[in-house]
């Protein structure tokens, strides 16, 4: 597939320089950044909280349950122009206590809260996770919760959830042709590119994209 | 330091961890590097901090790119005001990027 171009340039050296470091934008980071900031722009007319976490199986010792929601309730706070009474460093809450602060505080506000890449959760605190914000969302109907993550992990939020609402995040065509085009206009070597090799990119990486 | 995850940095930056972790000892305590090893923990460190991570990945989005999602009826429903607990969740679903945040 990959051939030389009238050129010179090999085009996998040239799609390589041009995604490999590069966050290609159509991640499910991505969809979770975009929710958080378009509620986050109304919350402060609306006296809405937006509490947040972007999970990550790098970092599975730092997201316990308890953990977990510390971190929820202290962005929702943090939204609000609140700070957290304990320090995090010096004392360790237990998940009760967090929780009725959790409920203490939602008496008097309607939160968003967003768990990013639930999936990489570790699965074996995943089901209290779910528990305690299905008991939130019992409590305080209000509470909106936006989950991304794999596919696979539907039937578990489900469970949990029985409303809960499936979008499936593909990656848009036209999003990725005016990604690509942006990231083409500003390469660095202008000079190595042509229309052949234009079309040769665009349609290798629609083919890899169609392949998932 | 101690929280600070050898994992992280590994995932982070490769093998230039060990440069840091295990220093031979004429280095330690120079400035150079004794400044780096911080812009290093702190990056981590902040890494782990939410809103400097949404902050970042705020940054490298794209301008328009998967606006769409605001537009679905789906998300408007679950963004609107009417209550109840049935309708609170909204699961974005997708192999793209999680986890695999880049396109190889």
């Amino acid at each position: 597939m990959f051939r030389e171009s009238g050129s010179g340039q090999d085009l996998s050296k040239v799609s390589g320089r041009i995604l490999s470091k590069k966050q290609i934008p159509l991640t499910a980071g991505n969809t979770s950044s975009l929710v958080i900031d378009s509620i986050r722009d109304r919350a402060s007319a609306e006296h809405l909280a937006v509490g947040w976490l972007y999970c990550d199986h790098e970092s599975k010792n730092e997201q316990t349950v308890t953990d977990t929601i510390g971190a929820i309730l202290r962005s929702l706070l943090a939204s609000r122009g609140q700070r957290d009474i304990l320090d995090p460093e010096s004392s360790k809450p237990q998940l009760q206590d967090l929780m009725r602060r959790l409920r203490n505080w939602l008496v008097l506000h309607q939160a968003f809260i967003c768990i990013d890449a639930v999936d990489e959760c570790p699965p074996e605190n995943l089901p209290e996770l779910l528990k305690s914000l299905g008991d939130i969302v019992r409590e305080f109907p209000k509470t909106r919760i936006l989950l991304t993550g794999r596919p696979h992990i539907k039937e578990v939020i489900q469970r949990h959830f029985v409303g809960a609402v499936e979008i499936p995040i593909r990656p848009n065509t036209n999003d990725i042709r005016n990604y690509l085009a942006m990231r083409l206009e500003k390469d660095d070597k202008p000079e190595a590119m042509d229309s052949n090799l234009r079309a040769d990119i665009g349609e290798v990486i629609m083919d890899k994209m169609s392949d998932r | 330091m101690k929280h600070i995850k050898r994992r992280l940095f590994e995932h982070k930056y490769g093998d230039r961890m060990d440069n840091y972790l295990e220093a031979p000892p004429q280095y330690l305590g120079t400035t150079e590097f004794e400044g780096e090893r911080d812009q290093v923990v702190t990056y981590v460190r902040e890494d782990i901090d939410p809103a400097i991570r949404h902050l970042r990945i705020s940054d490298t989005r794209f301008e328009g790119v998967g606006d769409w999602i605001l537009r679905t009826s789906e998300f408007r429903e679950w963004r609107g005001d009417e209550s109840g607990a049935d309708r609170a969740v909204l699961f974005c679903s997708g192999n793209l990027g999680v986890g695999k945040t880049y396109l190889r």
